[in-house]
């Protein structure tokens, strides 16, 4: 007990430790800001995008009975399917109750998508919000951020010099001459400096989390909170063990803290970055610029022979027929359809290659994890905040399915030359994003406390070897 | 003589101590595998964008014959080329978009972004010699020189110095000599193979166009390097231990290099906000219905019906000359370029505030000037962005202007119903883009070089007046 007081008193008086403690809590606060107001110019946006679609709508329903066709082509028509099909329907990824925490992807992939029939599945990606490159360059300054990068560097502070400086102060000496086990007094210090890392974890998440102005109210904001705050304080306590090993390990305390600041390094920056180059050479992407070409090329082939393909689709799908049997052959939306669904068949290929790929790159980034935790705390972060590659997939694999019922919808009409009266605007598809929960946390809890209880043994080992070097 | 005994000993020193030669090592292998990445993808990238170049001629000028106005709609690709020093500071590549589709009516956002094809490791940063000069290469440097006196101060080597009479001035010259000769270990090396891979890459060009950008990218990351080493030394003089001025300069290369360019965004953004799209895009459909003079398109449309019948000397449109669909279109176009210049303009100048906002925080944290400085010279910044997207804009207008003066000229009676062929098409100039040179770099970085400058010059003094008051307690 006295052991612990003393510890206690140790790291609340090192002004470095309860300097670098303050400051982590003040950049947390930072974070959670930065990341609410991200959220929030997300969510305004949304707001107008939907705003601005519901009065486009509501004004075209108001004046839908009752319409004739215009005399001219692609003029303003509520009743004709054509015009209204053609307005565009923004679809949007729902934001999760962490997503201020841990941007992840969501600032580059696009989380709003626009459906018209109109829309082709090479047009989706055209959908990226505006930002400033050089602050994509940059990256957000969010709590993921603070944990991944700025945290282990607050927890080796407290792991250095626990041992180093015990011996250059000749505390470690006294300690050694103690009728007890070495491992038992430092095992006392260590267990209470990784109460006060977790905790310092921990607060730092919720801090985050209250300048963030997170909804706990929200169904799953409580455990995702949990989640994000248990993998952090894993993390914690893999750095401070790593730390308090490497001390033991060195000669003097300068020794350690370059050999500590040469992991960091190598752990939280050059493997990432070195990994990220290997899994780009691993994965190649197909090029986007030549996928551009061949789209042209095939919607110029198309063009040549579109009142051939309108044909062909009509006698593949007699029910989009009129009664009376007639179809306008010089129809632009008539002919468009045909000739999409004549380049989908070239260009879907290719544009499944890119979603391949990028789920290969995905793969094997979960497998390169194991080199750096680093990795595996950003990616189970970003997934319980919802910023996940993965999810911004799935969204855009769900808005493309919404786009083809959108079309589904529309094109019989347009085909059978039908008028749309207001309460057919209630039978308009709707988009539903079916989210589910976040994956990899457990994954990443279990990696991580098996890591963290190997650097324990270790720790122990070595200590008790220290002890014997001593004597 | 005293300094270059001092100078040597230090370089010496550095140069037998086990940690720079790993470190050293493990730098140059990271420089020389992003640089030989760097060869093989620019190769790679460029022979990509002369393809899609070709093909995209090709395809515009082999289209089916079509009304002008439908061809006008088919548009045009242009693609950005890939800068030579690019391979060593990749920049904004990946987050600007590689090509612009130029059609009629409409300036289109940049695609291709090769960010959104990536996965979340790209967060992290990207292997490139960039990141090895503004992050790995300082803190080795640090690493060197943080016990250059304060450690000596501790092994009470630096009083035994002092009382042989060595002026603190020549000891703190004398160090810095040595620990940039040790740097200058990686650094030569460096260059050599960072001048050997454009060499490479630009083949067929030749290095001599990249080499006045090449050599102020030197300079500059030059002054960068020079700015750690005499920080480094600054701090270990007055640190009173060698492991408070380790801890004081890693805090400073955390804040220099991770912290500052995260909160350079935000407040960049705060001081200077940007629009998002649906806010961008909703001003420019207002100003396109509204008019951005406040005149409404029926307003529009017979003001140019009244200045084209008075041009030609009529009074019916049945009894002009020309097609007034074709001039119609024209006005159009015009129009809308207006809009487009105006909303554009508000965007890129929010976008270049912004960068003047981070350049400025250089003066605390010399990498957001070190990485403007090397994103410029390279070609690789909003700045260079810019250029390209107003020469594709340009091109793009003069299509317009291109067809839809043919139409004028040819549809009468016809209108849209006329048809133009390869003929027409193969008349329309292709697009054309020229990369700018190193004055316009320049004239973008000076004042990124300045504050370099600075981070050199005021170190540099306060080291020398901090020497002559060195003490070995």
């Amino acid at each position: 007990m006295k052991v612990v007081l003393h510890e206690w008193r140790l790291i609340v008086r090192d002004r470095s430790i309860a300097g670098a403690a303050i400051l982590i809590l003040l950049l947390a606060a930072y974070a959670g800001f930065v990341g609410r107001t991200w959220r929030d110019a997300e969510l305004s946006a949304e707001k107008q995008s939907r705003a601005q679609a519901e009065a486009a709508f509501a004004s075209l329903r108001e004046k839908a009975d009752g319409t004739v066709a215009p005399s001219a082509d692609f003029q303003p028509d509520a009743g004709s399917p054509r015009y209204v099909g053609s307005r565009p329907m923004p679809v949007f990824l729902p934001l999760q109750p962490l997503a201020a925490l841990a941007i992840g992807q969501s600032d580059l992939m696009p989380r709003r998508i626009e459906a018209s029939i109109m829309t082709t599945r090479r047009m989706l990606a055209r959908n990226y919000e505006i930002q400033n490159p050089a602050h994509l360059l940059n990256g957000p300054f969010d709590l993921a951020f603070l944990v991944v990068f700025l945290l282990p560097l607050v927890v080796l502070v407290m792991a250095y010099g626990l041992v180093t400086g015990a011996r250059e102060d000749g505390t470690l000496a006294l300690a050694v001459s103690q009728p007890t086990s070495i491992l038992r007094v430092l095992g006392f210090r260590i267990a209470l400096r990784s109460f006060f890392a977790a905790a310092l974890a921990s607060v730092a998440c919720l801090t985050a989390a209250l300048t963030a102005g997170i909804d706990f109210a929200v169904p799953g904001a409580p455990l995702s909170m949990a989640l994000f705050c248990l993998v952090s304080m894993a993390y914690c306590l893999f750095w401070l063990f790593l730390g308090i090993l490497v001390s033991a390990i060195s000669k003097t305390s300068a020794a350690a803290a370059v050999s500590l600041s040469a992991l960091w390094l190598g752990l939280v920056v050059v493997v990432p970055v070195t990994l990220s180059t290997l899994v780009n050479e691993l994965h190649p992407m197909p090029s986007r610029s030549l996928l551009a070409q061949e789209s042209r090329a095939a919607s110029t082939e198309a063009s040549m022979g579109a009142k051939d393909l309108l044909q062909q689709l009509l006698h593949d799908h007699p029910e989009l027929l009129p009664q009376d049997g007639s179809v306008n052959l010089d129809d632009f939306y008539n002919r468009n359809r045909a000739m999409e669904q004549s380049i989908a068949r070239r260009i879907d290929p290719l544009l499944d290659r890119f979603d391949e790929q990028l789920a290969r790159q995905q793969q094997a980034v979960r497998r390169f994890s194991v080199f750096s935790p680093a990795i595996l705390v950003q990616e189970s972060l970003v997934s319980v905040s919802g910023g996940s590659t993965e999810r911004l997939q799935r969204f855009k694999a769900e808005a493309w399915a919404f786009v083809e019922r959108w079309k589904a919808h529309f094109f019989p009409r347009i085909f059978r030359n039908e008028r749309l009266r207001s309460a057919d605007y209630d039978g308009f598809p709707v988009f539903r994003f079916a989210d589910e929960a976040p994956r990899g946390q457990s994954a990443a809890l279990l990696s991580l406390g098996a890591v963290d209880l190997l650097l324990m043994m270790l720790l122990a080992f070595r200590l008790d070897r220290l002890r014997i070097a001593e004597e | 003589m005293l300094l270059s005994h001092i100078a040597r000993k230090e370089l010496l020193e550095i140069a037998r101590d086990g940690r720079f030669r790993v470190a050293s090592a493990a730098v140059l292998v990271l420089l020389s595998g992003s640089l030989v990445f760097g060869v093989l993808h620019y190769r790679e990238l460029t022979a990509e964008r002369e393809a899609a170049m070709a093909r995209d001629r090709s395809t515009w000028v082999g289209q089916a014959p079509k009304s002008a106005h439908s061809a006008a709609h088919f548009g045009s690709y242009a693609y950005k080329p890939y800068m030579p020093l690019s391979l060593a500071d990749p920049g904004l590549t990946a987050y600007t978009g590689q090509s612009v589709w130029m059609e009629a009516h409409w300036q289109n956002l940049f695609q291709n972004r090769a960010a959104e094809d990536r996965t979340m490791l790209q967060r992290f940063g990207e292997l490139s010699a960039a990141t090895v000069l503004q992050l790995l290469l300082p803190l080795v440097i640090l690493s060197l020189a943080f016990d250059a006196f304060a450690g000596e101060r501790e092994r009470g080597t630096l009083r035994q110095v002092l009382s042989l009479g060595a002026p603190p001035q020549a000891l703190g010259l004398g160090k810095a000599l040595g620990v940039a000769g040790a740097l200058a270990i990686v650094v030569v090396p460096a260059t050599l193979m960072g001048a050997f891979a454009i060499a490479l890459s630009t083949a067929d060009a030749g290095l001599m166009p990249s080499m006045g950008r090449f050599g102020f990218l030197a300079l500059g990351y030059g002054l960068y390097l020079a700015s750690f080493v005499l920080v480094g030394l600054l701090v270990s003089a007055r640190a009173a231990t060698a492991r408070g001025a380790l801890v004081a300069l890693i805090g400073f290369w955390v804040f220099n290099g991770l912290l500052a360019p995260r909160v350079a965004s935000g407040l960049a953004e705060f001081i200077a906000p940007s629009p998002s799209a649906p806010a961008f895009w909703a001003a420019v459909q207002k100003d396109l219905e509204g008019g951005v003079d406040g005149h409404s398109p029926a307003e529009r449309n017979q003001a140019l019906v009244d200045a084209t019948l008075r041009k030609y000397g009529v009074t019916d449109l049945k009894d002009l000359p020309v097609s007034f669909a074709g001039i119609s279109l024209q006005a159009g176009e015009e129009h809308g370029n207006e809009v487009f210049d105006r909303q554009f303009g508000r965007l890129w100048s929010a976008y270049e505030s912004q960068d003047r906002v981070r350049l400025v925080l250089g003066l605390v944290a010399p990498f957001m000037a070190a990485r403007s400085m090397s994103m410029g010279f390279a070609g690789v910044d909003f700045a260079h962005h810019k250029d390209f997207a107003s020469a594709a804009e340009n091109h793009r207008r003069s299509l317009q202007r291109f067809l839809n003066g043919d139409m004028t000229e040819k549809a009468k009676g016809k209108d849209f119903a006329y048809i133009v062929g390869a003929e027409t098409f193969s008349r329309a100039a292709p697009f054309e883009y020229e990369a700018p040179g190193l004055g316009f770099a320049l004239r973008g970085q000076a004042f990124a070089l300045v504050i370099l400058g600075l981070w050199v010059l005021l170190p540099g003094v306060w080291l020398a007046r901090t020497a002559r008051a060195l003490r070995p307690e």
